[in-house]
């Protein structure tokens, strides 16, 4: 029994370390591992208290984030005053935004709808109302 | 055989309380698919420690109970 649980708790967790690692490997270089596709650059910037998008072509958007279906994204993800982090809970992603700091998280929606954006991070009275929405467009 | 009954049990309980280890949302994107993949097989890893270690700490509260014929009088 002693070894049971030394010995079966210490495979379950070493098991969980290499899938860990495996994913988080895909996830973060998903752009230049599982696509060869073209991407789309979007800059993602947090500020008190509203998230700005800034696509390829110079504009600007607050708080609402349009991607086409299908379309591999990579967002470059920044803060201008304190740290942020760009969570969309239905696509199970979460990245920090820290100031003089630039983060890529890569993003591909097939599903078209709306998708919640949240800040992860408390950065101020105003934290609560940092709200905005993923628009994906067939 | 108790011992692997209370584990068991403890695992059970510990599944049906996240809901089997189904991720919260569906999978709209290939890298929700990584992420909730994740979420899923993590679940029911840290299931099956926590049901060694819980479970042994309860056999071990029943194996070493108090008993009338022995401790302090």
């Amino acid at each position: 029994m002693e070894m049971a649980t030394i010995l079966g708790a210490a495979a379950v967790l070493a098991y969980l370390a290499v899938v860990t690692a495996v994913n988080l490997y895909a996830i973060d270089y998903y752009g230049s591992l599982a696509e060869r596709e073209n991407y789309v650059t979007i800059k993602v910037v947090g500020r008190q208290f509203s998230w700005e998008f800034i696509y390829p072509n110079g504009t600007r958007a607050f708080n609402t984030l349009t991607l086409k279906a299908g379309q591999l994204y990579k967002l470059e993800l920044t803060s201008i005053d304190v740290i942020h982090s760009f969570y969309i809970p239905q696509l199970g992603v979460k990245y920090d935004t820290v100031p003089g700091f630039t983060y890529v998280l890569w993003l591909k929606v097939d599903e078209p709808g709306v998708y919640d954006i949240y800040c992860a991070e408390y950065c101020g009275s105003g934290h609560y109302l940092m709200l905005g929405k993923v628009v994906v467009v067939p | 055989m108790i011992w692997s009954l209370i584990v068991v049990a403890v695992f059970l309980i510990w599944m049906w309380l996240g809901d089997w280890g189904r991720p919260p949302y569906p999978t709209a994107s290939p890298i929700s698919y990584y992420v909730f993949s994740l979420y899923t097989i993590v679940y029911v890893g840290a299931g099956v420690v926590t049901a060694l270690f819980m479970g042994t700490m309860i056999f071990f509260v029943y194996k070493f109970r108090e008993r009338e014929s022995y401790g302090e009088e």
